[in-house]
């Protein structure tokens, strides 16, 4: 038997009677859709206002997808309910963050964003395209940085829509493998509101332009600089407001020095960053700067001068920009200074640590040294890295006081000949103490001086001259179980068996360098090394021994 | 000389719940400080508060109590659009603690924290809720805060669009 309706009802009919269901289903459908979003007003979370969801969404601004750094968070919230997706698309200032190269997206972030100002980060080869497309919109730009792999991919930027970059206050450009030379000509004009530039690899900079002046924070870094001294004060004179500050490499062109250089105060600076190979000038500048005496500061002053001698004028300069300095700063945080010297001058190296690294080689050099123990006594606690120390030549009676204070970090000492075996005293702990532990016999441990002390190099050593002293040091040491590991003895004219003996008794190991046949010296650079652990010269080694 | 004696001021949540809370506890909230500042003579009838319940205002005054005496926001130090930028959804180990309710209350707090002017409290339900969603999908937000897909036909098609773009590349 057939369907009564496939009998009955005429074809044309069924399409009608569909559409009258769906008419009926349509309001139905609208209806549940209405129930729906009433019913999460209902739930905790309906019940905040679209101002706390805002609030709540915009902590996840820069949030993206898990492990899919292609899509935003942002747009997942908008996928939640009508509601979620109301209060997200209406609030402007959720969009206004671009730090992705997809077309469709940046459009729809730049549309969503209305009139409210842009945080924009480009950072593929690809970013040439979104850099167009934001351009349009340079007049609300406030941050830009752009991350290139390669200036190629750089658009020119057009010179005439930077002038209408009225609340541009970021600017960061970086190419740092780039082949090409970037083009920035907008760089000699002023803007009204730019306080933070970084420019890196970005070729040859004219800090002497309208741009450079009032930023709080300024990075130029393997750019080209060249310019004058009395330019550059004038430029840290032009932005009182710095707080960070890096400059890297800075050639100063050598022209007569006015009279009277003006002294630049950087009452707020954080951050200084100083890298130049122009001695003399470099000291100059450093001499010309007022610092605040703050213990954030972190200053960084690099500079490589190739020769320093007792007498030089870089010497003067220096030593009157570095006492400067500890006058200022009671926390100085980082200097570098290198130079090289050897003989009759002296040979100050100070390396990039946390705190203050200092070698010196020749005390001798009198004036210098004096400087020297000037600086420790004020400021000791910058020495607490300090890791090695180096003797040669007489020491000055002035060492003393300064050795006696604990310096918890040294654990190799070299000594060069001329020593007299007063010396190995360093090894034993503060007389001052010492003359009180009689009357505390027992009860407390002596505090020796260089209580890390592991490693004793001696160089060149007239060995009669020494060999009571230095074993009794030893001895007392390892009495007081701080046994030296390893001592080096470095042409030990007249070490008998006897005595070497005596040695092994009192250290770990003992390394002796006997003459060449030919009666030459050893080879000092097989001195064994705390700090890389061999016997191979390690840049350090190198560093430390000039 | 004896210290000056705390004032004692009485409020009154929508359940009749009245709480007697020291006058600097109180003034966490900008709300109530304004009040305060705006009735010059002392009266003793209790702060009517018809947007908070007792147990929800409990938890208020325990937060108000612990972060007393701390600086509260003034108009001058707005947070900057820079600023807000830079914020984080960490939270301190006491406010973590604090927070760690079932989400009704979760969510009463944030809005007693917004209807109470208590900045700093709605900064801590707002972080928190953000780090329960951070990561999820639309469909997984949606089951933990029960909450169900109201969209019409048109908004979804929209919305798988939206998918669809992050793939345009």
């Amino acid at each position: 038997m057939s369907s009564p309706i496939a009998t009955q009802t005429p074809l044309n009919n069924y399409a009608k009677q569909r559409d009258a269901i769906d008419a009926k289903i349509l309001p139905l459908r609208a209806q549940i859709r209405e129930f729906l979003e009433e019913r999460n007003e209902w739930t905790p979370a309906g019940r905040l206002a679209p101002e706390i969801l805002v609030e709540i969404f915009s902590y996840l601004q820069r949030e993206w997808d898990g492990w899919n750094r292609k899509f935003p968070f942002l747009l997942k919230l908008t996928h939640v309910s009508r509601r979620w997706r109301a209060a997200a698309i209406t609030c402007p200032s959720l969009w206004n963050e671009i730090s992705f190269e997809n077309k469709t997206l940046v459009e729809q972030w730049l549309k969503r964003s209305a009139s409210s100002d842009l945080y924009v980060t480009v950072g593929t080869k690809r970013g040439d395209y979104a850099i167009r497309q934001v351009f349009a919109h340079l007049h609300r730009i406030r941050h830009l940085s752009v991350d290139l792999t390669s200036a190629r991919y750089l658009p020119s930027f057009p010179d005439t829509p930077f002038a209408a970059a009225p609340v541009l206050s970021l600017f960061s450009i970086k190419c740092p493998r780039s082949d090409v030379t970037p083009s920035l000509p907008f760089l000699t004009r002023p803007f009204p509101a730019l306080r933070e530039l970084s420019l890196e690899s970005c070729g040859e900079i004219d800090l002497t332009s309208a741009t450079f002046s009032n930023f709080t924070s300024l990075n130029i870094s393997y750019c080209s600089i060249t310019t004058t001294l009395p330019a550059l004060l004038a430029l840290l004179a032009r932005m009182p407001g710095l707080t960070r500050m890096k400059l890297n490499t800075v050639e100063l062109t050598s022209t007569p020095l006015p009279e009277n250089l003006p002294i630049v105060q950087l009452p707020d600076i954080q951050t200084f960053g100083y890298r130049g190979t122009n001695g003399d000038l470099d000291f100059q500048l450093l001499a010309h700067l007022i610092f605040p005496e703050t213990s954030s500061l972190f200053l960084t002053f690099d500079t490589t001068v190739p020769r320093i001698e007792e007498t030089s004028p870089t010497v003067t300069t220096m030593l009157v920009a570095i006492e400067n300095l500890f006058a200022q700063i009671a926390e100085l945080r980082d200097l570098m200074i290198k130079s090289g010297s050897r003989g009759d001058s002296f040979t100050l190296e100070v390396t990039r640590t946390p705190h203050l690294h200092i070698g010196i080689t020749s005390p001798s050099a009198s004036t210098i040294y004096d400087q020297y123990l000037s600086w420790m006594s004020k400021n000791t606690h910058l020495f607490t890295d300090l890791w090695q120390i180096n003797f040669e030549g007489t020491i000055p009676s002035g060492l003393w006081p300064v050795l006696k204070k604990p310096l918890p970090h040294i654990v190799m000492v070299e000594i060069d000949s001329g020593q007299s075996g007063e010396l190995f005293d360093i090894f034993i702990e503060d007389w001052e103490r010492g003359s009180a532990r009689g009357e505390v016999a027992g009860a407390t441990r002596p505090t020796l001086i260089l209580p890390e002390l592991e490693t004793v190099n001696v160089v060149t050593a007239n060995f009669y001259n020494i060999s009571e002293r230095l074993i009794d040091a030893l001895q007392y040491r390892s009495y007081h179980g701080k046994r030296l590991e390893r001592l080096g003895l470095i042409n030990p004219a007249g070490l008998d068996s006897n005595w070497k003996s005596s040695l092994r008794g009192v250290v770990d190991t003992l390394d002796l360098y006997e003459p060449d046949e030919d009666g030459s010296d050893s080879d000092e650079s097989g001195l064994f090394c705390p700090r890389c652990k061999t016997t191979a010269p390690c840049g350090w080694c190198r560093i430390l021994r000039g | 000389m004896a210290a000056p004696a705390t004032q004692q001021i009485k409020i009154r949540c929508n359940d009749e719940k009245e709480f007697t809370v020291d006058r600097d506890v109180l003034e966490r909230s900008v709300l109530i400080k304004n009040m305060l500042e705006d009735v010059t003579e002392q009266q003793d009838a209790p702060i009517p508060l018809p947007n908070v319940s007792g147990p929800v205002m409990a938890k208020v005054l325990e937060y108000c109590t612990h972060h007393r005496g701390e600086p509260l926001p003034s108009a001058d130090t707005e947070q900057s659009q820079d600023e807000t930028r830079k914020r984080t959804t960490d939270i301190s180990e006491w406010d973590q603690k604090f927070i760690t309710v079932d989400q009704e209350m979760l969510f009463e707090i944030i809005l007693a924290a917004n209807y109470l002017d208590i900045k700093s409290l709605l900064d801590v339900g707002c972080k928190t809720v953000a780090n329960m969603i951070k990561g999820k999908t639309p469909e997984e937000i949606r089951k933990l805060f029960n909450i169900v897909n109201d969209f019409t036909p048109e908004e979804e098609a929209q919305i798988k669009k939206e998918n669809e773009w992050a793939e345009d590349r």
